[in-house]
C-alpha cells in the first residue's frame, strides 16, 4: 500500500511553474487565420534534490560530506537571476525563430504570446518556451 | 492574550501580497486611440497547477474587444497574488493595448 502511494505520488507529481508570458501586438485586420504552437525545452536538475537523494543513498557521514561540498561548490557558479533549474545547454530556444516560420511559411504571423515555464518533477525538471501565435493567410491564400 | 494573538494570526492570514513577476510592452503608436484591456487569471491552492491553458483566450478576447482592428503598444502584466500565507494563491496577466482602427 505505501509503496502504491509512493508511485502514484510521484506519477502525479508534475506541477508547473510559469515564470513569464508576454504578449505580442495583435493585427485582427481580416480575422486573426490559423492558431499555431511550438515548444521547446530541455532538462533542468534541482541541485537540492539531487543531492538530497545521493545522501540517502549512503550511510557514510564522510560520503554525505562530500556530497554537500560538491553541491555547495556547484551552487556558487549558479548565483544571480534565473526562471528554474540549471540546464546545461542554453542555447536551446535559439531553434524557436525557425520552428515558428515552419509552421507559418507566409510569415505573416500575429498576436504571438510567449510562456516561459518549467515542469516539475522530482530532482529534474523541463525548461519550457512555448510560443503560440496567429498565422494569416498568404497572398496565395495559404497559412501553412 | 489569546485575543491578542487571535487578531495577529488573522492579520497574517487574510493578508495578501502581490509579486509582479514580469512587464513587457511593445512599441506605442504615436496616435493613441481606444485603450482595450483583458485579465486572465488561475487560483492555485497549495501549489498545484498543471498547465497555462488559462492563457489562451488572452488574444481572442483582446480580438474581440477591438474587431478588424490593430492592436499596439501592448502592456503585458504578469503578477502573482498570494492570500492566506501562500497556501491560496491567483496568477494574474493583466493585457491591455491600444486599438488602431483603419
Amino acid at each position: 500500500m505505501k509503496i502504491f502511494f509512493a508511485i502514484f505520488l510521484v506519477a502525479t507529481y508534475g506541477c508547473v511553474v510559469k515564470h513569464h508570458a508576454q504578449f505580442g501586438e495583435i493585427d485582427g485586420r481580416g480575422g486573426l487565420g490559423r492558431r499555431f504552437e511550438v515548444k521547446v525545452s530541455e532538462t533542468g536538475v534541482n541541485l537540492s534534490e539531487a543531492s538530497s537523494v545521493a545522501k540517502s543513498l549512503t550511510r557514510s557521514k564522510a560520503a554525505q560530506k562530500d556530497i554537500e561540498t560538491v553541491r555547495d561548490i556547484i551552487s556558487m557558479f549558479q548565483m544571480g537571476p534565473k526562471t528554474g533549474n540549471i540546464v546545461f545547454h542554453d542555447d536551446y530556444a535559439e531553434k524557436l525563430l525557425s520552428m515558428i516560420l515552419s509552421q507559418c511559411s507566409s510569415g505573416k504571423i500575429t498576436g504571438l504570446s510567449l510562456i516561459r515555464e518549467s515542469n516539475k518533477y522530482p530532482v529534474i525538471s523541463g525548461e519550457i518556451v512555448k510560443v503560440r501565435g496567429y498565422c494569416k493567410l498568404g497572398k496565395g491564400g495559404s497559412s501553412v | 492574550m489569546f485575543k491578542k494573538l487571535f487578531i495577529i494570526v488573522m492579520l497574517f492570514c487574510v493578508s495578501s501580497c502581490v509579486h509582479l513577476q514580469s512587464v513587457s510592452l511593445t512599441q506605442i503608436p504615436a496616435k493613441k486611440s481606444k485603450k482595450v484591456e483583458t485579465e486572465a487569471h488561475k487560483w492555485i491552492i497549495l501549489g498545484f497547477t498543471f498547465d497555462n491553458d488559462y492563457l489562451d483566450e488572452v488574444v481572442p478576447e483582446l480580438n474581440r474587444r477591438c474587431s478588424n482592428g490593430k492592436i499596439q503598444g501592448v502592456l503585458t502584466k504578469d503578477e502573482t497574488v498570494n492570500y492566506f500565507i501562500g497556501l491560496v494563491m491567483k496568477q494574474r496577466v493583466v493585457v491591455s493595448g491600444y486599438c488602431q482602427k483603419a
